[in-house]
């Protein structure tokens, strides 16, 4: 048996669900103001837009940051803490600061029988980074996720928008090197 | 609404058609556990606590979401409830700390209550259980246990519906969800202790009364918040002659089932800085003493037929009864009419959901005897005797100080040490609502009633009764026997009171003007917990 850790002393002081902040204050570009206020009619309330909204304002400001919550909050007349728990709930709401590039690299069943633990050890390795994290340079973040439903293409990735595989040891590390090209 | 017959277990009773099965087995004693229905902020559905097996329906049905109809026929005491009873406290156990000997909500903890009634299972659980945050600041008055919820969102809602201030919600989700306020917030607004009393489980506690007391150690009375001129209905908990803390007492033509933070403090004026015994010139001395003091010191002013020069400023913050035993005295013993008072106080916050501008529990009981009057006008002229019933006036308006000081002998007669017992010849000890029966009369003119939580402190007496005294050595015929007496001949002498017996005050109190009285809401109905 291993000897007992009090395991409230870790937690005591944490964020039940942390959020970053970005230092200072966000607005939707025009285009995007546009967006929503076209949005908001194709819901009975604004409530109900909030996952595309947060959506939209994840696609501009580049992650879910306090101030984009709190902005986001504002726009639908909701309390900041609706939309915070919202965001909580749902994975691809970053609540950190993400890289140009995001790499979410499949580890689910297929991906894994086609080597993807492999690929994401080559990803560890050639990156500096590990799960969750992302470049010194802001250029690339890293996730794992579960299945992208690209089986066809395993072990695979999304990037961004686009999917990219199969992979092996030596193709991930070309795709890192056009990544890094193409981030210049 | 109309009644119809339903079927309880078996037993025919009748029921309100359209109310929820959770409220019509109570009206029928029957409990059906539940976490997240509360009668004040209506019907949920999360918790799953309330499944009963409907006649008819092939699957369990939760109670609070299913309503009366003409015929319906339902069991809580059949096997498969009990089965599946059992089976989703155990969900709402898994993770659930056994902290019942370090939590302040144990003794008044609806898991303890329900694993005894319809759990008693053994664990099933061997992997470690998951931990979340303890003893977290949600807000300047309220602690947050997150591993001791169980998610029922009562109080998320409360802050949706009634506060409208959105303060708290859920995040994350699954195992790891919990309730917290939006990153740099707090729960701050005005009535967040009500959380606290809605709170299920001894997730969230309040700052002020964790660790005081455990709460089986506390006896209970019915009393009234002093706060301001709702007069919110209250439970005054109490052990050994101290006041612990106020819980809000149901009450739907006047504070529904909530109370505000600011008037759940006002219990500490029972306990702190009290006038206990009689002080005369600063100086502590034997009560009868000062008594004899105060007799001579009325005799005196009486005697040389100064009495009418005499003059007794009443506060809004007294009892009817005292008020009008004041009166009284001041009309029979005294023979002045420079009798009254008024509001010295700075006004307090008024919202739209209980708060009250007026920070006096009985202004209306005070323009209903007739004795508003301008304490700076009923001050201005001096005179032989000033007698003053409760509050602070000098504290709150020091310009009151100087008309106080015209006057040959002042003497107070109040609760609590403050500026205005000091600047007193003779301060005597009065028992305040804590100690003694008796009511208020709230701003839209309703007469409630305090009952006494336990006998008064040091030398306190409750107002007539120290009046009584101070006649005594007077000679004067001047005296109740309690306060039902008191009210009985109050009703008879002031016509706005007339005919209103203790009786038809009962708990929820009744309006001065009877006509006007709606009476109480229809339709839910709490037992006296709130739960």
């Amino acid at each position: 048996m291993q000897p007992y850790q009090n395991p409230n002393l870790d937690i005591a002081g944490r964020d039940a669900c942390p959020v970053e902040s970005m230092g200072h204050a966000v607005r939707f570009s025009d285009e995007n103001q546009k967006r929503f206020a076209e949005l908001l009619t194709r819901y009975p309330t604004k409530q109900a837009a909030v996952l595309p909204t947060l959506w939209m304002a994840q696609e501009e400001f580049g992650w879910c940051s306090t101030e984009v919550i709190e902005y986001v909050a504002e726009l639908l007349d909701l309390p900041p803490s609706h939309v915070y728990g919202v965001v909580s709930f749902y994975t691809m709401y970053y609540r950190r600061p993400m890289g140009k590039y995001h790499i979410q690299l499949c580890t689910n069943i297929s991906c894994m029988l086609m080597g993807g633990e492999t690929i994401l050890e080559c990803l560890r390795e050639k990156l500096g980074i590990g799960l969750g994290e992302t470049t010194p340079d802001g250029l690339i973040s890293l996730d794992e996720v579960e299945c992208l439903a690209a089986c066809d293409i395993a072990p695979m990735c999304q990037m961004n928008d686009e999917y990219h595989g199969p992979f092996t040891p030596e193709s991930v590390g070309q795709f890192v090197d056009q990544l890094r090209a193409r981030g210049k | 609404m109309a009644k119809v017959t339903i079927q309880i277990n078996g037993q025919e009773v009748q029921a309100e058609e359209g109310l929820n099965l959770i409220e019509a087995a109570r009206a029928a004693g029957v409990e059906i556990p539940h976490f997240c229905y509360h009668p004040g902020l209506g019907v949920d559905g999360n918790c799953r606590q309330c499944l009963i097996e409907i006649e008819g329906v092939s699957k369990l049905q939760i109670a609070c979401n299913s309503f009366v109809k003409e015929g319906l026929a339902f069991r809580t005491d059949s096997d498969r409830v009990k089965q599946m009873q059992a089976g989703v406290l155990e969900f709402l156990f898994l993770n659930h700390p056994l902290d019942c000997p370090i939590c302040d909500q144990s003794g008044e903890c609806l898991l303890q209550d329900y694993y005894m009634s319809n759990g008693k299972y053994e664990s099933r659980l061997d992997l470690p259980k998951h931990h979340k945050r303890k003893a977290v600041p949600v807000g300047p008055r309220v602690m947050l246990d997150a591993e001791r919820c169980v998610l029922c969102t009562r109080c998320t809602r409360f802050c949706d519906q009634v506060t409208k201030t959105g303060e708290l919600r859920i995040v994350n989700r699954g195992y790891r969800a919990e309730i917290t306020t939006f990153p740099g917030r707090e729960l701050d607004n005005d009535y967040s202790l009500n959380t606290v009393d809605i709170c299920p489980v001894g997730a969230l506690t309040s700052r002020d009364f964790r660790f005081q007391k455990r709460v089986w150690h506390l006896r209970t009375a019915k009393s009234l918040c002093t706060g301001c001129a709702r007069g919110c209905n209250t439970y005054l908990e109490f052990d050994d002659g101290k006041a612990y803390r106020y819980r809000p007492r149901e009450n739907m033509a006047v504070n529904d089932f909530w109370m505000c933070d600011p008037g759940r403090v006002t219990y500490k004026e029972l306990n702190d800085n009290r006038l206990d015994v009689a002080i005369v010139e600063g100086q502590e001395r034997p009560f009868h003493e000062a008594l004899e003091l105060a007799g001579s010191w009325i005799n005196e002013a009486v005697g040389s037929g100064k009495g009418s020069d005499a003059v007794v400023l009443v506060s809004p913050q007294c009892s009817t009864e005292v008020l009008y035993a004041a009166k009284k005295f001041a009309l029979d013993v005294l023979g002045t009419t420079r009798v009254g008072g008024g509001n010295v106080r700075p006004a307090g916050v008024e919202d739209e959901i209980l708060r009250r501008a007026d920070t006096n529990p009985n202004s209306r009981g005070l323009e209903a005897l007739g004795l508003t009057r301008n304490p700076a006008d009923l001050l201005s002229d001096g005179g032989s005797v000033l007698l003053i019933f409760g509050d602070d006036p000098i504290g709150f308006q020091k310009d009151l100080a100087d008309g106080i000081q015209t006057f040959q002998r002042v003497i107070y007669v109040g609760s609590n040490e403050n500026s205005t017992s000091g600047a007193a010849g003779l301060a005597l000890p009065m028992a305040p609502h804590s100690e003694c029966d008796g009511t208020f009369v709230n701003f839209e003119g309703r007469v409630q009633r305090f009952r006494k939580a336990f006998t008064p402190r040091g030398d306190a007496l409750w107002g007539p009764n120290l009046l009584a005294r101070i006649a005594e050595f007077t000679g004067d015929e001047f005296g109740w026997n309690g306060p039902k007496d008191l009210w009985q001949e109050l009703t008879s002498n002031e016509p706005t009171f007339a005919n209103l017996e203790y009786a038809q005050v009962g708990d929820e109190g009744r309006l001065l003007d009877a006509g006007q009285d709606a009476g109480r809401d229809a339709g839910v109905t709490a037992p006296a917990s709130g739960r």
